[in-house]
């Protein structure tokens, strides 16, 4: 049973709203492949490592501050184009082995060795728990790595 | 009584028949069980003969295909010497008239004759009047240097342009250098450029070109590679290839490594996969290292370095010869896979770029930092290798992060008729006990199984009722045979029943034995996945050695400076 840590009531009326991502203009094909490989900020880095529900276990605010830190990161990009959530490794201690940030429905769910995720989410697993990186982004139809630094590989 | 004792006697014959006729069905079933075992042993052995035929049938094939290959590149090379062997001394002239007129050793007579010759003996090469126009020119013959010059531009203009810059340069004319290099700028397109522009590169890596020359070709690289990346797709496709350049650098697994993982495990095509891409990580941190740590070993003058050039420029790019080398390069790489042609041609598929007769600036810098056949000196693989650093990192990491994510998380062990899970060996524990809870619950179930077979059934229920119905309805003898029968019947049934235990105890140590056996195979299978996942996760933390490597590259550091008094960075 995934463990649902914070209310799917969205505080970040902002994020959620489709005029900020409808902008015209928006990148497509090649330019937004480019645009979603471009190095994260320190500001969005930052923000992700306070998800360490460690610190924040049911902390409302921590997750808020996250999804103001993606809205800042990709202001250009229109909603479907922005990561579904995020998969990186879950700092609960065992079995708790990694944590889903779904931005859709603003929650926070830490899973369980062994434990399945959404379909979506599962493939992101393996890479999650590789040292080498410190959150995997999760699209429709591709993954992106994110190192310490903020590069960006691609699984597509 | 006389009667009764010939009844008790017949019935200890019949008695004694019984027996015999129980031990030798219990021998006839010893025999069916026995064949029962050989049968499923050959069908085991058939299986594996199989495997082993089907193993011999891709190595012999392999073998045909690198023997081919071995006697083939001879031949091709052969007919390179064949069709464009006569063009050697015409090569051979360029530095030769050079060095001879340095030292005065050659009147102009012999230096126009022989050019003159070389223009008749080789038609339409555009060496031949490359060299009359430069024996005209030593000479001072303007007119015919002229005539001379219009033709060889005709014939090939860009490699005219680079031959008369490096040329001038040797002579020390700067300007006329840098004109004939403008000129070849001018002809050169950065999505379709020509082999021989690695010269130009080698000329301004070691140094060879003077300042304002070096300037202009630092500039103009600049140039290239921001007009190609104004493509929305160049990086993507850069990146791509860079990606599979690097992913068929992989090793192949030694057949023999990790044998208990390749029988037993289900997912081991996927654990070797990852393995041979981690293993490629080592593969390419040395070769990486090998390029910024070779020595450069620079002319000792300008004139030496500048003949170096131009005898690269007159042997190496030559169009005609390349589908011959291109057939040479595939032939080569099939003997170095041991005749694995897909392997070798997945490879030659990345490797083409070097011989092809024309490709992208950027598919250039790729062949000559990872391709022998690029012709690029050892400066100018470092160059390619530093100015092509952001591109190769970006396809590394994709690649990385492509197998890394393919690698099965937990591998299915399957021994006999028993499977279980593990991530890496260490739930032994767990596994062994379940093995031997799944042999328990078979040796059970193998052991209530054994009962009265149908036959045996039928024998004694069948015989009882005929010596019944003897009895019952028969005259005197008959009763007397029907007791017989009767009692033969319970006789046999008798003998079977009691040889169930023996039976019993047979199964028993039959699935006993399969037991310890597949417990010793499961422990030794998850020592070597214990192994693999250690090797794994050695070879993977390499990765960050390579793009180490990679990132402390600066390309601005790579202008050698020469052996002339010639100096300069690029900015």
């Amino acid at each position: 049973m995934r463990r649902p840590l914070l209310g799917r009531q969205s505080a970040i009326v902002t994020f959620l709203e489709p005029a900020v991502g409808r902008k015209t203009g928006a990148a497509i094909g090649p330019k937004l492949a480019y645009r979603l490989r471009q190095r994260r900020s320190p500001r969005y880095l930052q923000a992700v490592a306070r998800l360490d529900a460690g610190r924040h276990l049911g902390d409302r605010a921590a997750l808020d501050r996250l999804l103001e830190a993606i809205a800042a990161e990709f202001p250009d990009l229109t909603l479907d184009q922005r990561p579904l959530g995020l998969v990186s490794v879950c700092h609960l201690g065992d079995p708790y082995e990694v944590h889903i940030c779904d931005f859709s429905g603003d929650i926070l769910d830490h899973y369980k060795r062994g434990q399945p995720m959404p379909p979506l989410y599962e493939r992101a697993r393996r890479l999650a728990t590789h040292p080498s990186y410190m959150f995997i982004e999760v699209y429709p139809d591709a993954l992106r790595a994110v190192t310490a630094t903020g590069t960006v590989a691609v699984n597509e | 009584m006389t009667d009764v004792a010939i009844l008790t006697r017949k019935l200890d014959v019949v008695n004694d028949n019984v027996r015999s006729v129980a031990q030798l069905v219990d021998h006839v079933d010893t025999r069916v069980q026995q064949l029962a075992r050989e049968q499923e042993l050959a069908k085991d052995q058939l299986d594996q003969l199989y495997r082993e035929f089907q193993e011999f049938v891709v190595a012999d094939a392999r073998q045909k295909e690198r023997q081919f290959a071995t006697t083939r590149i001879i031949e091709v090379r052969q007919e390179i010497e064949k069709k464009f062997g006569h063009y050697d001394e015409v090569r051979r002239h360029t530095t030769g008239i050079l060095q001879a007129t340095d030292i005065a050793l050659v009147s102009d007579e012999t230096l126009k004759s022989t050019t003159e010759e070389m223009m008749l003996s080789s038609p339409r090469y555009w060496l031949a009047p490359a060299l009359v126009a430069l024996s005209a020119w030593i000479r001072d013959d303007k007119v015919l240097a002229d005539k001379a010059l219009v033709e060889v531009v005709r014939r090939d203009e860009p490699k005219a342009a680079l031959f008369f810059s490096l040329l001038s340069r040797r002579a020390g004319r700067h300007e006329a250098c840098v004109r004939w290099l403008e000129r070849y700028f001018l002809l050169q397109d950065p999505r379709q450029m020509r082999r021989e522009v690695v010269v130009m590169l080698d000329a301004m890596i070691n140094g060879v070109f003077g300042p304002v020359a070096l300037g202009r070709c630092s500039g103009i690289l600049d140039e290239w590679v921001a007009k190609l990346e104004e493509e929305p797709e160049f990086i993507d496709q850069q990146r791509d290839h860079w990606a599979e350049v690097l992913r068929v650098r992989a090793p192949l697994a030694d057949p023999d490594e990790y044998p208990l993982l390749r029988e037993h495990c289900a997912e081991w095509s996927a654990l070797e996969a990852a393995l041979c891409g981690a293993r490629r990580n080592a593969v390419l941190r040395d070769y990486f290292t090998g390029i910024f740590q070779e020595e450069i070993s620079t002319p000792p003058t300008l004139e030496a370095a500048v003949d170096d050039l131009l005898t690269s420029l007159v042997s190496n790019f030559d169009a005609e010869e390349l589908p011959l080398r291109q057939e040479e390069l595939r032939l080569k790489l099939i003997v170095e896979a041991f005749g694995d042609t897909q392997t070798a041609d997945q490879r030659f598929n990345t490797e083409i770029d070097a011989l092809s007769l024309h490709k992208s600036f950027a598919a250039l810098l790729t062949s000559a930092a990872m391709h022998d056949e690029s012709d690029a000196t050892p400066a100018t693989r470092r160059y390619a290798v530093a100015r092509s650093k952001e591109w190769i990192l970006a396809g590394y990491q994709d690649l990385l992060v492509h197998e890394r994510g393919s690698i099965p998380p937990e591998v299915q062990i399957n021994i006999g008729t028993w499977s279980g899970s593990s991530i890496d060996g260490s739930n032994e524990e767990a596994l062994s006990a379940d093995l031997m809870a799944h042999y328990v619950r078979r040796i059970e179930a193998a052991v209530a199984a054994v009962g009265i077979t149908p036959l045996t059934w039928a024998l004694s229920v069948g015989g009882g009722a005929l010596g019944a119905w003897m009895i019952i309805g028969g005259g005197e003898s008959m009763k007397i045979f029907g007791l017989v029968v009767l009692m033969a019947a319970a006789g046999y049934f008798f003998f079977r029943y009691r040889d169930l235990d023996k039976v019993r105890t047979r199964v028993r140590q039959n699935l006993e034995w399969e037991r310890d056996s597949a417990a010793n195979i499961l422990k030794a299978t998850l020592a070597e996945l214990a192994d693999f996942r250690r090797e794994l996760a050695r070879e993977d933390a390499i990765a960050s050695q390579v793009e180490d490597i990679l990132e402390n590259v600066q390309p601005s550091n790579l202008v050698l400076g020469g052996a002339a008094p010639i100096r300069g960075v690029i900015s």
